[in-house]
């Protein structure tokens, strides 16, 4: 659905992007993550033409086809003076909207929680409201592509909760979603594919399965039913480990190993000759959070060892 | 798109932000206020030229020379013709000022706050964008300004002696009219091609004192829309040159008409596409 090559963007003597690729794949939920200011909005302005590009090749569609594109921005503008339904008509005027103009707002604002609300005028509703109100008119004219850039932000739990609940709505539409958003939560529970920008190129791109199994566990979490000092020194002091962590009131010991494949075993042969029964034994697999965080930071290493 | 979607939502943020209330009634408080205020002016001089003489005979000392009376009671002198003719410059100066701020939003607001990303992606056009704007602004504008001084005419008749030629105010109307909407349609022009409103307010009042000043030291200064309001003022007061009057007439019509294509121009101009295939946003 969009291939990126070489994407190169500078702002008068600073270099945002500086080789950017990146494929998403119809029907991919693509979380798009990066610290700030690394060119995230950027390179979603440059796709749906806000700004101009410097250099590099963006092909949107397959096999040369016109996508139609919903572009959601960061805390989006939208005109106050108007209320929800009337919003909605125009952006059906702007789209052309051949169909049932007065359905498809009905269906839109079913879906994103705004049927009653789509009353009001827009300019007395709650942030999370006007969040809603924009993914609506986003996804109003069934874009081939969904941008949504930071959909979730400023807003309070309830207002994240039900934005993120539309977006997985959305997802099992099958509909093709670009997800920008610093809420690696949301990126898990919804997105099938993360890359992660770093200096102006991609760092990490796969699914986020690949990814994870790419990065090399190394932590293992152990269960102890009545955790006493014997016991603790004897995990702490353990050969094979390099770090080690306990959490009194759960009970848990993290030990982290070179090898998550040795230290289980070595973990196993300790308890056993001692006789501890643990509640839990299991090596762990990073989370996205430990994964972006290391790549992310300055050193840090990409689409590896972790 | 249609036509009629995009005139609704351009009518939809005249209305119900007050906007239009605000060009009409600044216009039509001056159409009103001008010549109340020169009436007044005229008695308080008046009252003003009594005390000083009775204080003049309480004293036995002259304050006054018939000279300095002779500046007072000019106001004595205004007919309803001149008081008109006098209100043409309020209307063409303060109104405007007023009516250039109220329509600040329009102009290159919309996009400083970037609230036409969402239409623009669903598939607004620069012809949609701003055609409605370069028709409703400049109408309204000019409708008032064109009432507005048959009103203020109508007020002058009623306090002040004499009367018009009803040419004569239909000439200053128009003119007036005019002039008030190339002056707004000019604020549309560089405020949306620069996305900067409070840009656009200062370069218009920038242009309306320089241009006119400089077309002035140059001998130019007819057959333009700056000319407008001395032919609106001297309609009701002088014979004015009907060929003056015909050309400015038609040079604004035809310069408002190139900022309209010159703000479609620059827009299409600026739309970007950094795809190798055609995306339809």
């Amino acid at each position: 659905m969009v291939q990126i090559k070489g994407l190169k963007k500078s702002y008068k003597n600073f270099k945002v992007l500086d080789g950017l690729d990146m494929s998403i794949g119809k029907g991919d939920v693509y979380g798009f993550l990066g610290k700030n200011g690394c060119g995230k909005s950027t390179t979603m302005n440059i796709i749906c033409d806000i700004i101009p590009k410097d250099e590099g090749e963006i092909i949107l569609g397959e096999n040369g086809e016109q996508i139609k594109i919903g572009y959601l921005p960061e805390t989006p503008a939208l005109f106050g003076y108007m209320n929800g339904y009337e919003y909605l008509e125009y952006i059906a005027a702007c789209a052309g909207y051949k169909g049932d103009v007065k359905k498809r707002i009905y269906e839109v604002l079913e879906v994103t929680g705004m049927v009653e609300g789509g009353r009001r005028r827009i300019n007395g509703y709650s942030r999370g409201m006007n969040q809603r109100m924009g993914i609506a008119a986003t996804i109003f004219n069934n874009p081939d592509l969904i941008i949504l850039d930071e959909p979730t932000s400023a807003l309070d739990p309830q207002g994240r909760a039900e934005v993120m609940a539309i977006i997985n709505n959305l997802t099992n539409t099958g509909a093709t979603i670009l997800l920008c958003t610093h809420i690696l939560s949301d990126v898990e529970r919804v997105a099938n594919r993360i890359g992660i920008l770093k200096n102006g190129k991609m760092a990490v791109e796969d699914n986020i399965i690949d990814i994870k199994s790419r990065f090399i566990h190394n932590s293992i979490e152990i269960g102890l039913k009545s955790p006493d000092e014997k016991t603790i020194t004897l995990l702490q002091n353990a050969d094979f480990i390099t770090n080690f962590r306990f959490f009194p009131q759960s009970g848990l010991a993290v030990l982290d190993v070179e090898n998550a494949d040795e230290g289980m075993l070595k973990a196993m042969s300790i308890l056993a000759e001692n006789g501890i029964s643990p509640t839990k034994l299991q090596a762990t697999s990073p989370t996205l959070e430990q994964i972006y965080i290391q790549t992310v930071s300055d050193g840090g290493m990409e689409g590896g060892r972790f | 798109m249609k036509f009629s979607s995009a005139f609704k939502k351009e009518f939809m943020f005249f209305t119900r932000t007050m906007r239009m209330f605000g060009v009409i009634l600044s216009i039509m408080i001056f159409s009103v206020a001008d010549p109340v205020m020169l009436k007044g002016m005229g008695a308080l001089m008046n009252t003003m030229v009594d005390t000083i003489e009775e204080q003049s005979e309480a004293t036995g000392y002259e304050i006054f020379s018939e000279e300095d009376k002779a500046v007072f009671e000019i106001f004595d002198q205004i007919d309803a013709s001149t008081a008109a003719a006098m209100a043409v410059g309020d209307f063409t100066s303060t109104a405007v000022i007023i009516v250039l701020l109220i329509l600040m939003a329009p102009s290159g607001s919309e996009q400083k706050k970037r609230s036409i990303i969402i239409p623009r992606c669903a598939g607004l056009t620069p012809k949609m964008y701003v055609t409605p704007k370069f028709i409703l602004y400049p109408v309204t504008a000019f409708l008032s300004g064109f009432l507005g001084m048959f009103i203020c005419a109508g007020v002058s008749s009623i306090l002040f002696e004499g009367s018009f030629e009803f040419t004569s105010i239909l000439l200053s109307a128009v003119s007036v009219g005019l002039y008030i909407a190339f002056v707004i349609v000019l604020q549309l022009t560089i405020g949306i091609c620069s996305e900067r409103p409070g840009v656009a307010v200062i370069s218009v009042l920038a242009a309306t004192a320089i241009i006119p000043t400089m077309l002035s030291y140059f001998r130019v200064d007819k057959f333009n829309p700056f000319a407008l309001p001395s032919i609106a003022s001297e309609a009701f007061v002088a014979e004015i040159d009907p060929v003056n009057v015909g050309v400015s007439l038609i040079v604004t019509v035809i310069l408002t008409l190139i900022l309209y294509f010159t703000t479609l121009f620059v827009l299409t101009a600026r739309q970007i596409d950094n795809s190798g295939n055609e995306a339809i946003l």
